[in-house]
């Protein structure tokens, strides 16, 4: 097991710049999620650590080693693709056994090892198969197992899970996630579907256009994003944006929402916002509907409302400001009438209105 | 940035590395390549600036600046070998791939038996020159040969015709051997781009109203336009250094020496090697001059 | 499937039958006895169907020697070739060097030298080496012009490989060169075969070269021993034919077995957006 540790990393294909100053540490044992939409330089970044791509600039160190002189084979890396990538002309035990093969690795001990991969993978039966004959399901565990034969010091998987369908997808999810735990393997893990970045990762990275834009715990990066970016990629529906003002008045506050004015509930055990203008962000669930407690009463007309089977979702209209909020499927709000919303105080976060940062609550 | 005078990325080693070995993996065949080509390419050069015979071939002869070259172009046998390669190529290529685009789009639509067809075609192509080429004449043959019998029987000819060994005649008969040869290759070419074409451009025109005519015009043609093209480029190019079919067919005779069989007689029969050699290079610039902003053009 | 409209059958019929004439009469020629080859009307199929011209041509004029020389210089010629061009192309295609674009292009412009430049030179340099009329020599030469066609192909069917592959592997630990060994030459079997019969057909069918190099009948391939023989026995059509058909048939058999992959290989690369 080992630490990866990008430092400064930039890279330019020509003229695009790909990655800007790319720093970031994988702990030992845990399992980072890459996460961005297309383009934003999480592929490159991961290929970068294996080596199949050279930084423009800055360096890699695995295990505390500088590896950017080092041949991705050298590095001790194993690598999932998005489109697997097995030999086609081999079967699927070969498959396994390549990287135990290419290192001249015992004939005992790589049968040894390929059968516990496979009984791990259940893919014992199809050992002797070619990979064309394979479901997608049945590849990617391949795949996985290929990865794991070697016993790398980290994994690197790239988007492995996007070629399958919807429902492989969730049941493949929560087998990546049991194996890593089980092997405690550090693995980095790319992918855009912030779903899988949640339930996947020990802590996820955000990136955009090439930048780091912040890294922490699924839970931090959902409570308390780092910017709006992070605040409406992360989280289905995104979080609402309410452009407001802050006025302070004496020990409290009033907060102006178009015309509207609400006053900062006191004694909620949080302070108010800054004074200023504000971009206020708060998910559609952590809005309530009718009477508080909380910040409001905030009066919205109701344009929209989706059936989901699980919830409603409601789209409103504040004071030309659209909100989304989430109901119980039990809901009997209609397009066209009028509500009250109240915000809990503590779901609440803030972001300056030039710069996109969160200010609030600070840190 | 990296500061300027700051030791070099560790990455370097990896990309010298790969270029260490795309030189080892290519040495084998850019020294063969090379060797056998550039080699003779300078004794070439080297020839035509001296005076070689056949006693000289192969040692020391006197060197001659540019007499030989000077020999070659007042000539006037050369001049004619050109005008004959010139409307010999012209001819030979347009005639083989006005074959090859009627050749294709016969093919080009599904039909049983179209694979025999296709592969029958190719015949010509694939098929050795020297063989191809003896069947001709015997075909051709004034006196026993089959074609003339039949055109006597049918009234179209009276006596017996020298295809071969008249002017012009000769001439014509080395044009449609030429057609005939290689019109399955701009077939291919012209056939593989056909089959790119999508098949909704069609459909869409078909819905328009367009009659099978209008269709080529409108669809077909401005697909293919630029295949052809190429094909004619290519193969005319290819056209002007044969040596081997006019060689096997005529020996040259009857108005159909062109510029490699100049080259030839001039080496072999009159020995007077230098010259050849001035004629190779004047062929060479010439072919040089025509190909490389093609290469620079077609080429990935 | 449709059948054909009336324009186009009446193309292919016209187009068969040129092209099946010279063939079939070729065949039909080698079979014929003398008189029934110079009897007019000619006869579209023999009376008498011999087998004589075979006989002769194989055990007295020397075509079975011929025959297996051009086995030899067409099959030596095949195996350097694939050997050669096979790493060449995959340097081409996959690796990142400094004048790769150049090689490419010199590469193509190789194509444009009249061969009949090539054959004084190589006449004086062979003669020198040793290798005047000489198969090796023939072999040396036919690489030449087999290469660069060679290293095309490949280079684009190399290319046209998904790199997920290659990248696998060099994940799990192959070198590059390893890589080229283990996965990609594994893969490469319809290239290699399609480069290696279209080689095989320039070597068996080259005459230029085979008649200016070679002197002693017992190195004499098809292609001369065939011109040899017409020009000692000009009327002996039956002979003549007989010898055409020994070195036609091979090749076209050869061709019937492989067109998709030779077709496949030539066309490639060359047909999007031409």
């Amino acid at each position: 097991m080992a630490e990866i540790f990008l430092d400064r990393v930039t890279k330019r294909f020509g003229r695009v710049e790909a990655l800007r100053e790319l720093t970031l540490r994988v702990r030992e044992g845990e399992l980072l999620v890459l996460l961005g939409p297309s383009g934003c330089g999480k592929s490159t970044a991961l290929r970068i650590v294996a080596g199949l791509e050279a930084p423009t600039s800055g360096g890699v160190w695995i295990g505390g080693r500088r590896v950017d002189g080092v041949e991705p084979g050298d590095r001790d890396l194993a690598f999932v693709f998005q489109t697997y990538a097995l030999y086609p002309h081999k079967t699927v035990a070969e498959n396994l056994a390549f990287p135990l093969r290419v290192r001249k690795v015992s004939r005992e001990e790589e049968e040894a090892r390929v059968r516990e991969v496979a009984a791990l993978l259940g893919i014992g039966e199809l050992l002797g198969r070619r990979p064309r004959e394979l479901s997608g399901g049945q590849r990617q565990r391949v795949a996985l197992g290929r990865a794991i034969v070697r016993r790398p010091r980290a994994f690197l998987m790239d988007e492995p899970l996007s070629n399958l369908d919807a429902r492989l997808r969730v049941e493949m999810r929560s087998e990546i996630r049991r194996l890593q735990q089980r092997l405690g393997t550090t693995t980095v893990y790319v992918t855009h579907d912030q779903v899988e970045a949640m339930t996947l990762g020990d802590r996820v990275a955000v990136l955009r256009q090439g930048r780091l834009q912040q890294v922490g715990t699924p839970r931090q990066v959902y409570e308390l994003p780092a910017n709006r970016f992070v605040a409406g990629f992360v989280g289905s529906p995104p979080m609402n944006l309410l452009r407001i003002h802050v006025e302070r008045t004496g020990d409290g506050a009033v907060l102006h929402v178009g015309d509207q004015a609400l006053p900062w509930p006191a004694g909620c055990g949080v302070g108010p916002p800054p004074p200023g203008p504000l971009e206020l962000g708060f998910r559609p669930h952590s809005a309530r509907l009718g009477s508080g407690p909380g910040l409001g009463p905030l009066r919205a007309r109701v344009e929209e409302r989706e059936y989901l089977g699980g919830a409603v979702l409601l789209h409103l209209d504040a004071g030309g400001q659209r909100i989304t909020v989430e109901r119980p499927p039990e809901a009997r709000e209609q397009p066209g009438e009028g509500v009250l919303l109240y915000l809990s105080p503590r779901e609440l976060v803030g972001f300056d209105v030039a710069t996109g940062e969160r200010v609030w609550p600070a840190g | 940035m990296r500061p300027a005078g700051a030791d070099p990325h560790p990455a370097e080693a990896l990309r010298r590395a790969e270029e260490r070995l795309a030189w080892a993996l290519l040495a084998l065949p850019l020294v063969s390549v090379v060797g056998v080509v550039a080699f003779p390419l300078v004794y070439n050069l080297w020839t035509s600036l001296h005076e070689v015979r056949l006693g000289t071939l192969g040692g020391p002869a006197p060197f001659a600046g540019l007499a030989n070259y000077v020999r070659a172009v007042t000539e006037p046998e050369l001049w004619r070998a050109v005008a004959v390669t010139v409307a010999y190529a012209l001819a030979g290529v347009a005639l083989s791939v006005g074959l090859g685009l009627a050749a294709a789009l016969a093919v080009n639509r599904p039909f049983r038996g179209r694979g025999v067809f296709r592969a029958l075609f190719l015949f010509p192509y694939v098929a050795p020159a020297v063989s191809v080429a003896f069947v001709w004449r015997w075909l051709l043959d004034p006196v026993y040969g089959a074609v003339n019998w039949a055109l006597q029987r049918a009234g179209a000819v009276e006596g017996p015709v020298a295809w071969l060994s008249t002017e012009p005649l000769a001439f014509a008969t080395v044009v449609a051997f030429e057609g005939w040869r290689y019109f399955p290759f701009a077939m291919l070419f012209v056939l593989a781009r056909l089959q790119a074409v999508p098949p909704e451009l069609y459909e869409a025109a078909r819905v328009d109203g367009a009659g099978p005519w209008q269709r080529f015009r409108h669809v077909t043609w401005p697909e293919l336009r630029g295949m052809l093209a190429l094909v004619f480029a290519v193969r005319f190019l290819w056209t002007v250094n044969k040596f081997d079919d006019v060689f096997l067919l005529t020996g040259g005779a009857a108005g159909t020496r062109i510029v490699p069989l100049w080259i030839y007689d001039t080496a072999f029969r009159l020995h007077d090697f230098g010259t050849a050699a001035a004629g190779s290079a004047l062929l060479l610039a010439l072919l040089l001059g025509a190909g490389i902003p093609l290469c620079r053009r077609w080429l990935p | 499937m449709r059948r054909p409209a009336l324009g186009t059958a009446a193309v292919l019929a016209l187009l068969t039958a040129a092209v099946a004439l010279p063939f079939y009469w070729m065949a039909l020629s080698s079979t014929k006895t003398f008189s029934e080859l110079f009897a007019l009307p000619p006869r579209l199929w023999p009376r008498y169907p011999t087998l004589v011209a075979y006989r002769d041509v194989l055990f007295t004029q020397g075509f079975l020697r011929y025959l297996a020389n051009s086995l030899v210089v067409a099959g030596t010629t095949v195996a350097l070739d694939l050997a050669i061009a096979a790493p060449g192309a995959y340097a081409l295609a996959r690796l990142r060097f400094r004048g790769r674009r150049w090689t490419s292009m010199v590469l193509g412009l190789i194509y444009l030298v009249p061969p009949i430049l090539l054959v004084v030179p190589l006449f004086v340099l062979l003669t020198r080496l040793g290798l005047r009329d000489s198969l090796a020599g023939l072999v040396v030469a036919y690489l030449a012009q087999t290469l660069p066609v060679s290293l095309y192909m490949l280079a684009n069917y190399f290319r046209a490989l998904p790199p997920e592959l290659e990248e696998a592997a060099r994940v799990d630990g192959c070198s590059r060169a390893g890589v080229l060994v283990r996965v990609v030459l594994p893969l490469s079997a319809p290239a290699l075969t399609g480069v290696g019969v279209y080689t095989f057909l320039i070597a068996w069918n080259e005459f230029l070269l085979a008649y200016i190099l070679l002197d002693s009948p017992e190195r004499f391939t098809l292609a001369k021993g065939l011109y040899h023989l017409f020009s000692s026995y000009h009327t002996a059509w039956d002979r003549v034919m007989a010898a055409s058909v020994l070195m036609t048939a091979p090749v076209l058999a050869l061709f019937l077995v492989f067109q998709r992959r030779l077709v496949a290989g030539l066309t490639a690369g060359g047909v999007k957006g031409a």
